[in-house]
Formats: structure tokens, C-alpha cells, sequence
């Protein structure tokens, strides 16, 4: 699965400016990844009131990892979209755990961890649905696709998306309200209308 | 869909989407005319002048309630081999720890498994160097490595010494000391006391 995931959707993002671009996004990645989860658990011991704000995890997570070498010679931005990536494959990771438990304590569930069988079905029914339309967004065209994960799942500003991706701020907000209308009406069809294949998608 | 329709439906929602909506079709239709390409611009516009709950808000709420599940072990894992799984001694972003019995031996263990261990091979290799490590020492501070294998989905796992004991954190707290920042534990040993186990390699420095 992995690589499917460093060979499609990566290409974008990979640092040209480090030696290996692949083998350095692999590191960081799996630091950023390793980061948010410890975090988010921490902050939720600690204070079960909390909430857990990605964006807040995503730069809690570069303080802590700027001082590892391995994160250390990316620069901030690069670390963000990342680190928005990182962000959303913990969430699709834990939603896709617990629906495969709720349909069936199959051989796959064998090493679900930490999942309890909260009333988190609904958000982990959107959340999987947001995360199949991006993947058909980055096929239609990754720039847009990289562009809404890294402000949904990063948190990263219109103005640091400009040096991201070397676009103007209003191109910016053009590719946001064309994909943000698109995801929502993916998001908005009723399930029994199979969107994707069938009809939905045109 | 393809990139050129998208980039078409794009140009089309673009010219319309500021304009009256009851303007909007007859744009729609004198700039194409193929009738799917239409409707699903309309069907974009309608999304385009409503809020969307999801969209608009963020993930910090969907964030919220999917992360918020408690780590404790569920019916799912229930056992390893000869093993039976216990409660949670602790986790951290790589893997959780486990405590394990084993009735027939009436023996207990820590069982370290890596979390999520598809999502990149670095993770997978640093694992397997921590395996190594562990089975290479040998020395009374150190937490004896007994197994380790992988389980049916191929996430792998090792068995360990368990020793009692309070966390790092709670040690610290208890003995009103500050834990040692990340990479600085001192592991009370010296180099020449810690003995490669028969047929090991010693570990390289």
C-alpha cells in the first residue's frame, strides 16, 4: 500500500532540495507520523476536555522534531505539508480500524489497538468519504488535491500555500471554491446513489 | 473524470458562479452544449452558494471524536500464540506495549507491537534495528528479548522481559527529579558488563 501511496500521490511534494527526495520523505513522514500520534494520545490523557486541533498538533510537532536531524533541513513549510499528510493518514488509519471492526471482527482487525467502539461511526463515515473524493481530486489534478489537504489537514494559510505550490493567492482561491463545491457534493450524495463509479462524478 | 473535463467543468463554474443564479443556466448554455457538463456545474454552483458543514468547519471536530477513542486493547486482541493479552502498559507514536500472560507457563511478558506498520518501511526498519538490539544484550538492566515474530497480517511484534516498575515520567515525579530529555537517558551500565549472548554479534557503536 505504501507504495502506491510514495509513487502517486508523493510526487508533488517530494523535496528536491534533499538528496534523496523519497528516502527523506519517507524519514520525515514517518517522524511527523509517529509525532502526531504520541500527541494526540498525550494531550488526550492529560486533559479529556481537550480538543485536538490538528493544526495545533501539526505545529506542536515541528517544535519538537525541528531539533531532529532527520526533520531538522526541511524548512517549516515543507515540514507543514507533510505533516498535513501525516495528519490525514492517522485519521483515515484509526476511521478505517474502526469501521472494519463495526462490519466485522475479521482477521484484518486483528491488531486494532486502540479503538473503542465509540458513537464516532458518522465522523468516521465522512472522514473516509472526504479521503476517497481527494484521491479522485488528485487524479483530476493533484495541484488542487495537495492544496486542500494541506489547508484541511495542515491547517496552512492562502499565503502559505502561494510559496507551496508557486501559485498566486488568487489562483488559490479559485482552485479552493471549484474543489471545495466539487468535495461537497461528493460528500453530499446520498449513498445509495453510488456515487464514483455509477453516476456521480460525470 | 478525466483532467480536461474537470478543467472544462472548472472554466464553466468559473463564469457562472458570480453571476444572479437565475442567470446562470442560460450562461451555462451559451457557452456549451453538452447538457451533462451542465448539470453538474449546476449541481456545483448549488453546493457553491451553501455552507458546507465539513468543509467549512475543518477536521478538528471530525479529528476530535475519531482520535478520542481510549487506548485499551478490544475484544480484537485477545491473544499472541501462546500469549494472552492484557492490559496497555503504554504507547507512544511507534508501538504499544502490552502486558501478556501465558497460563501454561504461568509466566508474564511485555509484548512491544508496531503500530500502523504499512505506513512506511522506515518505521518497519527501526523496529527490526530495536529487535536486534534487544536479542544482542545481555545484562541484568536491560529487558531480555524472548521472541518475536509477526502477527497473521504481517505487523510485527517481539516479546519481552516485563519488569515492575513506574514510568520514566512517574519515577521522575515520585523522586521529585525532572526526566531526562529525549535522547539523554543515561542506562545505568557500563559498556564492558554487557556481554553479547552466545552466537550474537556484539552491538556496533
Amino acid at each position: 500500500m505504501q507504495d502506491e501511496f510514495f509513487a502517486t500521490g508523493h510526487e508533488s511534494c517530494r523535496d528536491s532540495s534533499l538528496p534523496d527526495g523519497r528516502m527523506a520523505f519517507d524519514s520525515v513522514f514517518s517522524a511527523a507520523y509517529e509525532e502526531l500520534r504520541r500527541l494526540a494520545s498525550t494531550v488526550r490523557r492529560r486533559d479529556p476536555g481537550a480538543t485536538l486541533s490538528p493544526t495545533t498538533l501539526v505545529n506542536e510537532a515541528w517544535l519538537k522534531l525541528s531539533k531532529s536531524p532527520a526533520v531538522g533541513s526541511t524548512s517549516p513549510l515543507h515540514f507543514k505539508r507533510i505533516a498535513a499528510r501525516a495528519m490525514r493518514q492517522v485519521l483515515v488509519t484509526a476511521a478505517r480500524r474502526r469501521t472494519a471492526y463495526n462490519s466485522s471482527a475479521g482477521p484484518v482487525m486483528f491488531v486494532t489497538l486502540d479503538d473503542s467502539i465509540a458513537d464516532a461511526t458518522s465522523c468516521d463515515g465522512q472522514l473516509l468519504a472526504l479521503d476517497a473524493a481527494l484521491e479522485e481530486l488528485a487524479r483530476m489534478n493533484p495541484r488542487q488535491a495537495l492544496m486542500v489537504e494541506s489547508r484541511f489537514f495542515g491547517g496552512l494559510e492562502a499565503s502559505e500555500m502561494t510559496s507551496l505550490l508557486g501559485v498566486s493567492e488568487a489562483t488559490i482561491l479559485r482552485d479552493w471554491r471549484a474543489a471545495r463545491a466539487w468535495l461537497a457534493l461528493q460528500l453530499g450524495a446520498p449513498s445509495g446513489s453510488a456515487p464514483g463509479k455509477a453516476s456521480g462524478n460525470v | 473524470m478525466d483532467s480536461y473535463r474537470w478543467d472544462r467543468i472548472q472554466a464553466l463554474f468559473h463564469a457562472a458562479a458570480d453571476l444572479p443564479a437565475q442567470e446562470q443556466l442560460s450562461a451555462l448554455q451559451a457557452e456549451c452544449s453538452d447538457q451533462s457538463l451542465i448539470d453538474q456545474v449546476l449541481a456545483m454552483l448549488a453546493q457553491d452558494s451553501r455552507a458546507a458543514d465539513l468543509l467549512d468547519a475543518g477536521v478538528e471536530r471530525l479529528a476530535d471524536r475519531i482520535l478520542s477513542a481510549p487506548a485499551e486493547p478490544t475484544a480484537t486482541l485477545r491473544n499472541i500464540g501462546p500469549w494472552q493479552i492484557g492490559r496497555v502498559l503504554g504507547e507512544g507514536g511507534m508501538g504499544v506495549v502490552f502486558l501478556a500472560t501465558r497460563e501454561d507457563l504461568g509466566s508474564v511478558a511485555a509484548i512491544k507491537i508496531l503500530r500502523d506498520a504499512w505506513i512506511s518501511p522506515s518505521r518497519r526498519e527501526r523496529f527490526a534495528l530495536e529487535q536486534r538490539m534487544l536479542a544482542s544484550l545481555d545484562h541484568p538492566n536491560i529487558a531480555r528479548l524472548l521472541d518475536a515474530n509477526t502477527l497473521t497480517d504481517g505487523t510485527p511484534f517481539f516479546v519481552m522481559e516485563y519488569v515492575e516498575g513506574l514510568p520514566l515520567d512517574k519515577h521522575c515525579d515520585s523522586q521529585g527529579c525532572y526526566p531526562p530529555a529525549a535522547g539523554t537517558v543515561q542506562v545505568s551500565v557500563r559498556r564492558s558488563q554487557v556481554r553479547p549472548r552466545p552466537g550474537c554479534h556484539p552491538p556496533r557503536s
